[in-house]
């Protein structure tokens, strides 16, 4: 219930969006719902006595669920009135359900293009890219993700117009053509949380229309509408090259990063960084800074290997919060060319990773 | 089968779009209450979900689900709750979020916006660019009484397809079918030309039985004392705060019998309205001249648009009730 649970629609359009859909399925209990942007689909393993299907309230199901104690539950459907009867330890519920013909049907795409992919991988590409996805529907595409299929890799993307996030995730199984499609952040956020505990190669299956995904995993199956459009074709963003280059420790860099952030909050959120090349004996370094007016300011500083000159940037603190807080551990490069141009963070233990973000402009 | 009653022009307009393909993608149904806006609306998103033959069959689960309000592709978008007046900006991001994934099973995504005349300015201006431009296979309909009441920016952007009130004697040969002909001619002259209140007013008699109660009360007033009629106006205010719709629809009734009197002064009794009330205000017209009367209908007009431009609820109603004309007495301005 905790996992289809969170398909549930929340202030429904369609009031039986806000039930969840029991049914038995092959000797297992099937549970469904969805809020027609997501549906997800569960299998537990049950002792089917009789076949069967209802719809019942979300919240009442998982309300009363939470409060039985750890044993079997039988549940029957009362003949006639469509009625579920749940019998625990000592205690038993009924809970008026609604009609499963009115129950909008959950989607099963025709597979149009298929991948397999791993787990860790997926979790990976989800948290380093879905964050960087836009929250306002200004421009629609951007509330997606997108993922380009292209032989053995699957390129995750996401843009909100400030920020870039680009991640590379091999895939397990090649596909023969180019394919590319957008894919709601919303229903990423969910998929990471079902894969948490997913050790088995997770199945992509995507329909020949492009509109439907299918996320298969043991025991559940996730479907998501996708999002129509065209993404930017962001590649030109990346710059190429840089005039300087700053390798410091992801988790310094990020310590540093959050105390200036507190120091930029009542300012206008910006950060400035500032990269000085080692010289003679003496290594290099980045010195992060922070002021408000007639609150006061902040410097911090943390150990660098520099490459190139000395160079200044500016950034919104939550951005470089956001990328540097699911960069864990290892080092990363930041790569800047001039104060008004993008800088680039990437890890140096892989190049599967690129983040992209938008300079603020100062007075220096 | 197109389930509306009458409006063949807008049904013919609609078909052959549909039929040649060149629907346009954003519509803009205008017409009174009643008139069958919702219901064409209804129809228009199961024809381009229809399963059948012909379109809308009416018979298959889209089409019937659709009429249920249980498709998941369909969406209407109406003021919140009684205390909003208002179709905030929340709604329609909550639109623009959900057009641009594809239909859940359907064809088409038909978004239809009640009463759009209470699309709140932002929320209004927002939907602007959807309007314009709407991602393949979505559709919007809006709804409302008077296209004045929408920002030009959204007219221009709309196809707008007027539903006028039906005559009488098609309301009457619909009502037929479910009444027996004296209720069905009472019904269909008193829904206006609007079947859908004539449809209602059948399954619910609440509805007649509360109208005869506010056409008792309005009788009285013309009689009635200064107090009687402060006291009116009074509860009349207080019931416009609690809501606006009621109270507009009080002040309708007063304007359908005013009018009514009117037309029986003039002897043209086979046009009114009201044919339940004809014996009473026969005798209520007795002794007011035809520019008193014409005189109060333009004072329960410029009431209403008082009302509407906000004015205070109980100061408009006082001065309307100072202006019931007496009997024998010239009008005065």
């Amino acid at each position: 219930m905790g996992i289809v649970g969170r398909a549930v629609a929340t202030r429904p359009t369609l009031p039986i969006t806000g039930n969840v859909l029991l049914s038995t399925d092959g000797g297992r209990l099937k549970l469904a719902a969805t809020n027609l942007e997501v549906a997800i689909s569960s299998w537990v393993g049950a002792e089917i006595e009789e076949e069967g299907a209802i719809t019942i309230p979300a919240r009442l199901l998982t309300d009363f669920i939470n409060t039985l104690p750890n044993d079997r539950v039988d549940i029957s459907l009362l003949p006639r009135a469509s009625v579920l009867e749940l019998r625990c330890a000592r205690y038993e519920a009924r809970i008026s359900g609604m009609d499963v013909e009115d129950f909008p049907p959950i989607p099963t795409p025709t597979p149009g293009l298929e991948a397999r992919l791993d787990p860790e991988e997926l979790r990976a590409a989800i948290s380093r890219v879905a964050f960087a996805a836009a929250t306002e529907e200004t421009r629609p595409v951007l509330t997606g993700v997108q993922a380009e299929f292209e032989g053995d890799t699957i390129t995750f993307a996401a843009a909100d117009g400030f920020r870039l996030a680009v991640y590379k995730a091999p895939s397990l199984s090649p596909v023969a053509e180019r394919e590319v499609v957008i894919i709601p952040a919303r229903t990423l956020g969910e998929l990471s949380r079902l894969v948490a505990s997913e050790e088995e190669p997770v199945e992509l299956v995507i329909n020949p229309q492009r509109s439907q995904m299918l996320v298969r995993l043991k025991d559940i199956e996730l479907v998501s509408q996708l999002i129509q459009g065209t993404f930017p074709n962001y590649s030109q963003l990346i710059p190429q090259s840089y005039g300087t280059r700053a390798v410091v420790d992801a988790s310094e860099f990020l310590r540093a990063t959050r105390t200036a952030s507190i120091f930029a909050r009542d300012g206008s959120s910006i950060i400035r960084l500032q990269i000085t090349p080692g010289e003679g004996g003496m290594a290099g370094r980045v010195t992060i800074s922070a002021r408000a007016e007639e609150v006061g300011d902040n410097i911090g500083e943390i150990d660098a290997i520099v490459d190139g000159d000395e160079a200044k940037i500016a950034f919104n603190s939550r951005y470089l919060t956001d990328v540097l807080s699911v960069l864990h551990g290892g080092n990363v490069a930041l790569e800047i060319t001039s104060p008004s141009s993008p800088g680039v963070i990437r890890p140096t233990a892989s190049d599967n990773y690129v983040h992209v973000v938008m300079p603020m402009f100062v007075q220096w | 089968m197109w389930k509306v009653i009458g409006h063949e022009r807008a049904v013919g307009l609609l078909e052959r779009s549909l039929n040649e393909g060149r629907l346009s993608h954003a519509y803009l149904f205008v017409g009174p209450r009643h008139v069958g806006k919702m219901t064409l609306a209804i129809n228009l998103a199961q024809a381009l979900n229809c399963l059948g033959e012909e379109r809308p069959c009416g018979e298959c689960s889209q089409c019937r689900r659709i009429g249920e309000g249980k498709h998941p592709d369909v969406q209407v978008i109406t003021v919140q709750s009684e205390t909003k007046t208002e179709i905030g900006i929340d709604q329609i991001k909550e639109l623009q979020h959900s057009s641009i994934l594809p239909p859940y099973e359907g064809r088409h995504k038909v978004f239809i916006i009640e009463e759009a005349q209470r699309l709140s300015d932002e929320a209004s201006n927002r939907l602007l660019k959807t309007l314009e431009e709407p991602p393949p296979g979505v559709l919007i309909i809006l709804l409302a009484e008077n296209e004045r009441a929408l920002l030009p920016t959204i007219l221009s952007r709309c196809q707008i397809v007027e539903l006028r009130p039906l005559p009488v004697p098609l309301i009457e040969e619909e009502l037929r079918r479910k009444a027996g002909p004296q209720e069905a001619e009472t019904l269909a002259r008193l829904s206006s030309g609007c079947p859908g209140w004539a449809f209602s007013a059948l399954r619910d008699s609440r509805i007649l039985k509360e109208r005869q109660e506010e056409i008792t009360g309005i009788l009285e007033m013309l009689n009635a004392g200064i107090v009687e009629r402060f006291s009116y106006a009074a509860e009349l205010s207080s019931r416009f705060s609690r809501s606006r719709e009621k109270a507009f629809e009080v002040l309708n009734l007063w304007l359908s019998l005013w009018r009514d009197m009117l037309l029986i002064k003039g002897e043209a009794c086979e046009f009114i309205t009201n044919i339940d009330q004809v014996e009473i205000l026969e005798r209520k017209v007795d002794g007011y001249t035809i520019d008193q009367i014409k005189g109060f209908i333009q004072s329960l007009k410029e009431a209403w648009g008082q009302l509407q431009d906000n004015a205070n609820s109980r100061l408009v109603f006082e001065v309307l009730m100072l202006g019931i004309p007496e009997k024998g007495k010239a009008w005065a301005m």
